[in-house]
């Protein structure tokens, strides 16, 4: 509307001056000043109504998944691009996979029934991306590439599934339930204050530092092969006994209740220590 | 000549068995000798009646009759005998102890129906508890959903070939590595089964997830399998394999042998 506004008043005051010339370089100017501004004021956005299903993301380098109360997933590009190839422009970013970037903002996102696949077109860097999810859609994160360098998720309600090979993952006031799963990452985690289950957090080479809740009712279940397990005293931990009245302490598997037990909680590093701090 | 020898010679005599000889003889004693010929008479009464009473046959009535008396007799014979206790004092306490028998029966009786009930509610809430986790196991959307049925699997104290089944499925298919550690773990438990064993032991060579890979390694390792040595043997010198997952199976070789 405002577009079209615009420019029948400057073709007005331009009339007055009766030079038909300057007339048209103005309007060319004031139009394209216009239409530049509207598309800055929009940004890299991509939008899909979307309020149930499944999320599943492959191979995006560098995501940050926050939490909307809206209907729609929001998929946004942060703005500064450090790698600008200034030989690529205007051309259009392919890949052999066969994948089109329909969003604008080099991603491809495909709707399969109840599935939402998502993936970036270029196999290395590629745009850093905010995607703001609905409560009701289940995220999965799945990345194997060694060009991602971590994952992080912010105050998440819904679902959350993530398998990487090299990315780290960072998970901020999630609430589960989730299953994480890194062979080269690290996995940093808080935890709400009200948690659903299960939570199983694994990883083969990285640590696993989860901040939990004091109040919080768990069954949890620490593992460590090679590394160790490191709990904070204020958790009163009743320590599961195999047999008799006897405590494994050489076994790698720890198994309690806090609070008298409740969700599910599996933690496990082979390689590496397992935390468990209190928030 | 003694009395049991002229016995034997006039029952042959009155038979007509006797020689010429011996006859006369007889007839001489029985001419002479008072007491043969007493002992003759008695013999040959004897004798006759003897030869009556084996043609006599009691009549057809008394027959009957004798068999309907013995009948009845024997009816007569099973009738219960009524016990009377006179004092009313027995008479109670009889009655309490009926009832106290009748009770303690009783009890019993419905007692036994509250376990058979109480079993019944048991494996109702078992098999329900099943088929909600084999539901739970088949949620292909969730695999929170799936890993929470393979940490119930892990609880129940034992396993059925349906719920093995599923869990070795979701083992070897599913596509999320918490889900497939948590179905190993609950396989792990009832590793001393035969078909879990098997299924453990094909895992091994099919598994490409590092993560599975090193726990299904030191698991049969821990069960002492000593038949996949062979494959741990492979996996040790695969160049694509990361170095953890080598080294896992190293240290199980090196453990086994």
């Amino acid at each position: 509307m405002l577009t079209t506004h615009a420019p029948h008043t400057t073709q007005q005051t331009i009339a007055n001056k009766n030079h038909i010339t300057m007339k048209k370089i103005h309007l060319t100017f004031l139009l394209s000043i216009l239409f530049a501004h509207v598309l800055l004021a929009q940004g890299p956005e991509y939008k899909l109504a979307k309020s149930t299903g499944k999320l599943e993301i492959k191979e995006l380098n560098n995501v940050l998944f926050e939490s909307t109360n809206g209907n729609e997933i929001i998929f946004t590009s942060a703005k500064d691009n450090d790698d600008v190839d200034e030989r690529a422009k205007g051309l259009r970013s392919i890949s052999a996979s066969g994948l089109e970037d329909n969003t604008g903002i080099g991603l491809s996102v495909v709707e399969k029934g109840n599935i939402i696949e998502v993936r970036q077109l270029r196999k290395t860097e590629g745009p850093a991306v905010v995607i703001k999810v609905p409560k009701g859609v289940v995220i999965s994160y799945a990345h194997t590439s060694p060009y991602g360098k971590e994952v992080t998720f912010k105050s998440i309600e819904s679902e959350i599934e993530v398998s990487t090979v090299h990315s780290g993952v960072v998970l901020e006031n999630v609430s589960g339930p989730m299953t994480v799963k890194t062979v080269h990452g690290d996995i940093e985690c808080t935890m709400g204050q009200t948690m659903k289950s299960p939570v199983s957090i694994v990883s083969v080479h990285g640590h696993v530092d989860v901040n939990l809740p004091l109040a919080t009712k768990a069954s949890l279940k620490m593992k460590t092969v090679y590394g160790e397990i490191f709990v904070d005293p204020a958790f009163k931990m009743e320590v599961e006994r195999t047999n008799s009245d006897m405590v494994a302490y050489s076994s790698n598997d720890v198994n309690g209740k806090i609070n008298g037990g409740g969700i599910d909680i599996t933690l496990s590093s082979t390689h590496n220590n397992v935390y468990l701090r209190k928030r | 000549m003694k009395t049991n020898d002229w016995d034997s010679l006039l029952i042959d005599y009155i038979d007509q068995n006797l020689s010429a000889q011996d006859r006369e003889k007889v007839e001489a004693a029985l001419r002479t000798d008072a007491t043969v010929r007493l002992q003759y008479e008695q013999l040959r009464e004897v004798l006759q009646t003897m030869d009556h009473a084996g043609e006599q046959e009691p009549p057809a009535r008394m027959t009957t009759s004798f068999n309907t008396l013995l009948q009845e007799e024997i009816r007569a014979a099973r009738q219960p005998r009524t016990i009377s206790l006179t004092p009313a004092l027995y008479r109670v306490a009889a009655a309490v102890a009926l009832l106290l028998v009748g009770g303690g029966v009783g009890f019993w009786i419905s007692r036994h129906q509250q376990q058979q009930a109480e079993l019944e509610a048991m494996q109702r809430e078992m098999k329900a508890t099943q088929e909600m986790l084999l539901s739970m196991l088949g949620n292909d959307l969730s695999a929170s959903q799936r890993l929470q049925g393979a940490t119930v699997a892990l609880r129940m104290d034992r396993a059925d070939n349906e719920l093995v089944t599923v869990l070795v499925r979701t083992l070897t298919d599913d596509p999320n590595t918490n889900v497939r550690l948590a179905a190993l773990d609950a396989l792990g438990k009832f590793s001393d089964e035969r078909p879990v064993r098997q299924a453990l032991i094909k895992a091994l060579s099919t598994q490409t997830d590092p993560l599975v890979q090193i726990e299904l390694i030191r698991m049969l390792v821990d069960m002492k399998e000593k038949t996949i040595l062979k494959e741990l043997h492979r996996i040790s010198t695969d160049e694509q394999l990361l170095n953890e997952v080598k080294d896992e199976a190293h240290a199980g070789i090196l453990r086994l042998s």
